[in-house]
């Protein structure tokens, strides 16, 4: 018996030895271009800064992601804020999606985001995985999502989780622009409704900001470093700025779309043929491609109807559309943006030429194009849990 | 042509020998070179690749050659098979058929096995335990990534 136990651990030691020779190898060893292969294939973008973190060659080697840098532009405080300090904030816009604990359930972040001052990361057992702190104002939406299955963490009675961002499927949608503004006091506040653009002309380049406030549209050009209010457009309020190919598009209540040239801030109204005078109207530019107009009409009547119109860029007038391909356009609060939904699995019940209205309570389902009207779908049910500040989070359920 | 002459002999670092047929190896484009120039018989060296290595790949090779040529298993079974093929594999074989598909020039088997570590490291737990990678930074280093990779929907 005595000798069987030996022989056999004999032979363990024998087959254990060539294994702990294979544990040894040494990837930081592996030729820079293959390496550079495994870390094209991470799924993200928050995947690679991870690789980043791993050790000081890896982060020497791998930059850090352009998608999620952050840049900051001082500016000079004009019109609202006479005091303070005043900057442009471009930020990672992103999208998370959440698989929950539930299969037919996923849960969706929209927003744009920013390192976390706040957090102590001595707090968790892992710090130095990229980690997103969700911060919502409704305590059961936390609960929900402490439910996920994932390491979320809940601290600040409710109002705070932790996400780590293995778990979910992330979809980068660019970069969104802010204006934050820093009272003498020292209070944060930051707006959304602003449009950029960059401009060259003989070689020399600036860049251009619209911000809309109140019942003023005001352009700030870098090249001169100052704030100029656009003449003949409406005086009240705006309901979207954006840019587009170059120049600045505003939207306001009831039928119009102004173009302003960023040159001349010489507004011009585009034609349109809309059949609705009250409607509201969301812009939503896809890059350089596309703009398109969403259109939301509510009439005794009818109820509430929408159309959906691209821009024709020469005619410069919009053209009605039903279908914008293989896109999800989010439209209400916060900021209206499309998102391609390739990369989101079939049957997660976000499908392609869809609408979401964002509003909180108001529609609790994605509108699809069927029978020549967006109506809404019935495939699946919508609960808005955040709109707005600071991100935009929802949850569907496939039916 | 005889039958002979379709298959090759690949052999490996520690002299093992493998006798496959042609249209398996040439989806190396190393090897499709090697035949190419006519110096070489029907035996080829690979000075790069040990025994066991090659034998995984010449079973990656014979799937692939298979499917493409009756091109009646559909392209999902393959994935299936591809996926299976590297899930078991543990980092080190994974790590020498990287360089092997690197050195034999098979691009998809590449393509496979890098993803493969890709998969299988999300965390950077995974990459220091699964790749045996030390974190070799300094403490200041360590608590300035770790309040850079904190983050927050912006409010």
């Amino acid at each position: 018996m005595t000798q069987f136990l030996t022989q056999s651990k004999a032979i363990n030691i024998n087959m254990a030895e060539p294994s702990t020779k294979k544990n040894m190898t040494d990837w930081t060893q592996l030729p820079e271009e293959l390496l550079q292969m495994i870390i094209e294939k991470l799924n993200n973008c928050f995947d690679v800064v991870n690789a980043r973190s791993v050790c000081s060659s890896w982060r020497s080697l791998f930059p850090f992601p352009s998608c999620l840098l952050i840049q900051s532009y001082s500016l000079p405080t004009y019109p609202i804020e006479k005091q303070g300090l005043c900057s442009l904030e471009k930020i990672p816009l992103i999208l998370f999606r959440v698989p929950t604990a539930v299969e037919s359930v996923s849960e969706y972040f929209v927003g744009g985001i920013c390192r976390d001052e706040s957090g102590d990361y001595m707090e968790f057992p892992s710090p130095l995985q990229c980690t997103l702190r969700v911060k919502l104002a409704r305590s059961d939406s936390a609960l929900q999502l402490a439910g996920a299955g994932l390491m979320w963490k809940k601290i600040l009675d409710c109002e705070s989780t932790w996400m780590n961002t293995r778990g979910c499927q992330i979809i980068n949608m660019g970069h969104q622009y802010q204006i934050v503004c820093w009272s003498p006091e020292g209070l944060r506040k930051s707006e959304r409704d602003v449009a950029y653009l960059e401009l060259s002309k003989k070689g020399v380049s600036e860049f251009l900001v619209l911000r809309s406030y109140s019942n003023t549209l005001v352009v700030f050009k870098s090249g001169e470093r100052k704030w100029k209010r656009v003449e003949n457009v409406p005086g009240y309020s705006s309901t979207g700025v954006v840019s587009f190919r170059g120049k600045f598009y505003a939207a306001f209540v009831g039928r119009d779309v102004f173009v302003i040239n960023p040159r001349s801030l010489k507004a011009t109204r585009l034609r349109r043929s809309l059949k609705h005078r009250d409607a509201k109207n969301y812009l939503v530019p896809i890059g350089d491609d596309e703009l398109f107009l969403v259109e939301e009409n509510v009439t005794p009547i009818d109820g509430t109807t929408f159309g959906v119109f691209r821009l024709d860029v020469k005619a410069r007038k919009w053209v009605e559309v039903s279908d914008f391909g293989d896109r999800v356009f989010f439209v209400g609060c916060l900021v209206n943006v499309a998102c391609s939904v390739k990369e989101l699995p079939d049957g997660c019940g976000v499908s392609g030429n869809s609408i979401l209205f964002t509003q909180l309570g108001l529609h609790i389902s994605f509108y699809v194009y069927s029978s020549g009207c967006w109506r809404s779908s019935s495939e699946s049910r919508v609960e808005i849990i955040v709109s707005g500040s600071p991100a935009l989070a929802f949850s569907v359920r496939v039916k | 042509m005889s039958k002979s002459e379709k298959k090759i002999v690949l052999k490996s670092l520690d002299n093992e020998a493998f006798e496959v047929e042609k249209a398996v190896a040439l989806q190396s484009q190393t090897i499709w070179v090697m035949c190419e120039d006519k110096c070489v018989g029907n035996e080829i060296p690979l000075e790069n690749v040990t025994g066991q290595i090659l034998a995984k790949v010449i079973d990656y090779c014979k799937k692939h050659a298979v499917v493409d040529g009756d091109g009646d298993e559909s392209s999902e079974e393959l994935k299936n098979w591809d996926t299976e093929f590297t899930k078991n594999m543990d980092q080190s074989t994974l790590f020498n058929m990287i360089l092997a598909a690197n050195y034999l020039n098979i691009k998809s088997l590449l393509n496979l096995t890098c993803q493969a570590v890709a998969d299988k490291t999300k965390t950077i737990d995974e990459f220091h335990t699964f790749l045996n990678i030390e974190n070799n930074f300094t403490p200041e280093e360590e608590a300035q990534i770790c309040q850079e990779n904190l983050w927050a929907f912006d409010d």
